[in-house]
């Protein structure tokens, strides 16, 4: 028991800990070999560094600002879902979220708009209209936290089944676009990045000012409202700002599932279950995981890029099957 | 006095589950309320909490008044143990102690350890609440309550689930509670153990309250038979000797 605790914890300052160096690897790391480590670490003492050298290495820092971005909204998304749904199993991917803000930005990009704030807006309806749906669904089955999740999931592929048909519309036009739909930030342009960073950086700003009225939620409805908390506003306070950062990072790399659930849950092992601790918490075990994410999506199999959720499935799967065994039934009592 | 209920109602639609009932507690006394399942106990209980808001009529929690329309916000007086606990089963017991102090500006770590002791809950400060029992949750949800430091603390049903050990050690806690000048409101089925931590109570049927006073002037066979319509019997007539817990009031 002792040493199970520990593991737990382990993993979460292991994520911590490596934070710094996965940036610095990735910045080092990529199809141009020769700017690598030396280079960086050139530049980080401030040593001359020839300027197309800069270039490359400036390139990788837009992609790994991306990941990072990736990272902080779709765990920040993810702990704060799983606090007002009460749902250890929730986030932005399995509930539907993600593939709905897909949705709305291919339907945008198939009515000709491609500004940045018409694909944004797109995603954020659609996250919502989807989210909406996977509640009105699991309503019927009493909202138990697997009914939540199976009705997420169910939606999820039926939204990402008419996404792939307006893919086969729209890809003539944009061929990068399937290579977004299955998440990547190997593409990303500097305004994307700057915009999606902006937008999750104010809704992680408004879940960290509502941070102690949304920890209060654990002790449940009846006691949290006689501290005085509104809960179904606060409810939907936080599934707004979820969806507003998960929407922005999708529309600027895609869907990326499963670190929503991971991230989380590396933080709440590390650090407990007081949403205040958890929220930055997640945040940088989010950035961990999508760099480490990243990093093998461009150097598994170069000069290939590997899309970014069959990374992140295969670190976010184990987590969902332990969840699955080890702690569902408690919701049910 | 700590609170003043005056001409309370509390309504579910049309269904008025508290139908103009009063009651006056004071500073450091343990108002004890009993009466059959639906009588609207509870539905009082969540009025006074600012859960449910009031339809008709005052509460007045220490010296703030609060009227028809309007629910209850005392969260810095007031604190509230539900019958039924609705805990996240995936929260840590010492993270639900420290969110629970939401609004008082936190806990100090002797202080939380302190009353961990008093619940007898030290022992399983980083366990999720879902591996718990159901009266180690009991012990937990009181716990929450008494983290902030409140001036009244409402209970619902603060005795069931636990074993006599526990139920010696909350009846103390409520004892010692009242000796340090903090109001107590319970609401309980377990009608025989109420004259053993009780200064007052009330007995409600059907929304009203139709007997209150010393625990020895309410708590007897005619009064309590008129209202759960069976007959109840000293364990003198019955010639048996019947046990309850003895208080434990903590030192």
């Amino acid at each position: 028991m002792v040493w199970r605790g520990l593991g737990s914890k382990l993993l979460f300052w292991v994520a911590v800990a490596s934070l710094p160096a996965l940036v610095i690897t990735s910045l080092s790391t990529g199809a141009y070999t020769k700017v690598g480590f030396p280079t960086v670490i050139k530049l980080l003492t401030c040593s001359y560094v020839p300027k197309p050298y800069l270039a490359i290495i400036l390139r990788r820092a837009l992609r790994t600002l991306a990941a990072i971005t990736v990272g902080i909204a779709l765990s920040s998304s993810g702990l704060s879902l799983q606090y007002v749904l009460k749902n250890p199993l929730a986030e932005p991917y399995l509930l539907g979220i993600a593939s709905g803000a897909a949705l709305g930005v291919l339907t945008a990009l198939l009515l000709g708009h491609t500004e940045p704030y018409a694909i944004f807006v797109a995603a954020l309806v659609g996250a919502l209209g989807t989210f909406s749906l996977v509640m009105l669904i699991s309503s019927f089955t009493g909202f138990n936290p697997l009914s939540v999740i199976i009705a997420g999931v169910a939606t999820s592929y039926c939204v990402s089944a008419v996404n792939i048909f307006i893919m086969m519309r729209i890809a003539e036009k944009i061929p990068s676009a399937y290579f977004w739909l299955f998440g990547s930030v190997a593409y990303v342009l500097k305004d994307q990045v700057t915009y999606s960073l902006v937008i999750t950086a104010l809704a992680i700003t408004w879940l960290g000012i509502r941070s102690g009225a949304v920890a209060t939620l654990i002790l449940g409805e009846d006691v949290a409202k006689s501290l005085g908390i509104k809960t179904k506003l606060l409810r939907a306070e936080v599934v707004v700002a979820s969806s507003v950062a998960t929407s922005a990072v999708v529309a600027m790399a895609g869907p990326v599932g499963f670190v929503g659930l991971a991230a989380p849950w590396l933080a709440r092992l590390g650090v407990g279950t007081d949403f205040r601790k958890a929220l930055p918490a997640s945040l940088i075990t989010g950035a961990s995981l999508t760099t480490l994410a990243d990093l093998v999506a461009r150097s598994a199999l170069p000069p290939t890029e590997i899309p970014l959720t069959a990374i992140t499935s295969l670190m976010g799967t184990p987590v969902l099957i332990y969840l699955l065994i080890k702690r569902v039934g408690w919701g049910r009592s | 006095m700590s609170v003043v209920i005056k001409d309370l109602v509390v309504k579910y639609g049309d269904f008025k589950a508290v139908d103009k009932v009063s009651l006056r507690v004071g500073r450091g006394e343990v108002l004890t309320i009993v009466g059959p399942n639906g009588a609207g106990k509870t539905s009082l209980l969540k009025a006074l909490v600012g859960i449910e808001p009031i339809a008709d009529g005052v509460i007045e929690v220490c010296g703030k008044v609060f009227r028809s329309g309007e629910r209850v916000k005392a969260p810095k007086y007031i604190s509230y143990v539900p019958a039924v606990p609705d805990v996240d089963p995936w929260s840590r017991v010492e993270d639900l102690l420290r969110v629970a102090t939401y609004g008082v500006g936190g806990v100090s770590d002797d202080y939380l350890r302190y009353v961990a002791k008093l619940l007898g809950i030290e022992g399983f400060m980083s366990r999720y609440f879902g591996s718990l029992s159901s009266g180690e949750g009991r012990l937990v949800m009181i716990a929450t309550a008494l983290v902030r430091r409140p001036k009244v603390v409402v209970m619902d049903e603060p005795l069931t689930f636990l074993d006599l050990r526990n139920q010696a050690r909350v009846m103390g806690i409520i004892r010692k509670l009242a000796n340090e000048e903090t109001t107590v409101i319970v609401a309980s089925h377990e009608v025989h153990l109420t004259p053993l931590y009780s200064d007052y109570v009330a007995v409600m049927s059907r929304g009203k309250v139709v007997a209150e006073g010393a625990p020895e002037e309410v708590i007897r066979g005619d009064v309590l038979k008129e209202v759960y319509g069976v007959e109840l019997v000293s364990t003198e007539e019955l010639r048996v000797k019947a046990l309850v817990p003895k208080p434990e009031v903590p030192t």
